[in-house]
């Protein structure tokens, strides 16, 4: 079974980072790619090891390659064969996705609501314009067991309005945030509100010497909004920016 | 680059951030429950295996039911009466799911099924 970390064009020496599992990493050669795996006997386990292991990979071909795509974690063929008609059956794809990163990296930006400048969760902080609806919504302070099912009703009401005011606040902010963020960059992809704790999770392409200048942004985005934690990482092998059609076991 | 580096270190590709990331070190664990997350295809599990798959359906639907009940609450077209009485059978519902989820000892996050990049299914 061979297991496929990355591939790149071209490579100016072979890989040192070990793959999953400690196995040798190995080079195919496949048209003008040349793609690194390892070999198994069984498919490999997924575990944290293993997924640091795969980056490990891809973090060495970036730093001996121009253009690296990262493949998807997991990607598992039977033998050398399925691995090379699944490639053809995208090459052309494949090449523009590597020309589409030639020269450039990835930067992380991550921005979390900023729990000590809130005190509070913001979905406590009642600026919902939800209150002009006409109707009562407050607790329905009827009569003893009665009001029991209204009470949850209503419980819900709440719970769904601090929702989507929560949803409005990430998205008008987010959407600002990355207007900015995305200014150095080449291309980028956003997420809003990926988890409860964050607003957004932006990833941009950078030239490699536009690095300084992607940073600057983020700090400079940090200072304006001292209410918000952000988080730059990097430079990362373009894993975001791989997203040509999967590459799948056969 | 140098060719014989080091791997990088979680600290050498921080370029710029706060001092708390509270925030964002909960993406590890939701990394831990994607990885960890898998069918379990033990034969003597089976019945828990089904009642995850079918319990997990049961609430997305009573989930997408009640939001639907939120709606017409906010657009105000019910009366007094018939928010008390759905509301009634919402709460029985979800007593009725605590308890079944008690008895196959399924946790709520297990009820839940990843959908990678559209996010989770609730």
């Amino acid at each position: 079974m061979i297991t496929v970390y990355g591939m790149a064009e071209p490579l100016r020496r072979p890989p040192t980072a070990a793959g999953i599992g400690g196995a040798p990493v190995e080079i195919v050669q496949h048209r003008s790619l040349v793609l690194a795996v390892t070999t198994h006997v069984s498919p490999p386990d997924r575990s944290t090891e293993a997924v640091l292991a795969h980056a490990g990979v891809c973090e060495d071909l970036m730093s001996t390659a121009d253009a690296v795509l990262p493949v998807r974690f997991g990607a598992v063929f039977d033998d050398e064969a399925a691995l090379r008609s699944s490639i053809d059956e995208r090459y052309e794809q494949l090449v523009g996705g590597l020309e589409h990163v030639r020269g450039r990296l990835e930067i992380g930006v991550r921005v979390g609501w900023n729990r000590a400048a809130t005190t509070s969760a913001p979905s406590e902080t009642s600026e919902a314009p939800g209150d002009a609806v006409g109707h009562d919504l407050s607790t329905g302070d009827a009569t003893g067991d009665a009001a029991g099912g209204r009470a949850y009703l209503m419980a819900r009401v709440e719970e769904e309005r601090r929702r989507n005011a929560v949803q409005r606040r990430a998205e008008d902010l987010a959407g600002r945030l990355h207007e900015a963020l995305r200014a150095p960059a080449v291309d980028s992809r956003l997420l809003v509100l990926p988890t409860d704790g964050l607003v957004m999770s932006g990833a941009y392409l950078v030239e490699c010497p536009g690095l300084d200048r992607m940073v600057a942004q983020v700090r400079e985005t940090a200072r304006e909004h001292p209410e918000l934690d952000v988080l730059c990482t990097g430079p990362w092998p373009p894993y975001s920016f791989a997203d040509v059609e999967d590459i799948r076991a056969s | 680059m140098p060719a014989d580096r080091q791997p990088p270190t979680v600290a050498d590709k921080i370029l710029a951030g706060p001092t708390a990331l509270d925030a964002i070190s909960g993406e590890l664990d939701s990394l831990r429950n994607r990885l960890d997350r898998r069918v379990d295809a033990d034969p003597e599990n089976v019945e828990r295996g089904l009642a995850q798959l079918v319990l997990t359906l049961v609430e997305l639907l009573r989930q997408l039911m009640e939001r639907q009940a939120v709606r017409r609450v906010e657009g105000g077209s019910l009366s007094d009466e018939e928010i008390e009485r759905l509301g009634l059978t919402f709460m029985r519902l979800e007593e009725r799911m605590a308890q079944l989820k008690e008895s196959f000892g399924l946790e709520d996050e297990e009820l839940n099924l990843d959908l990678g990049p559209l996010g989770k299914l609730l």
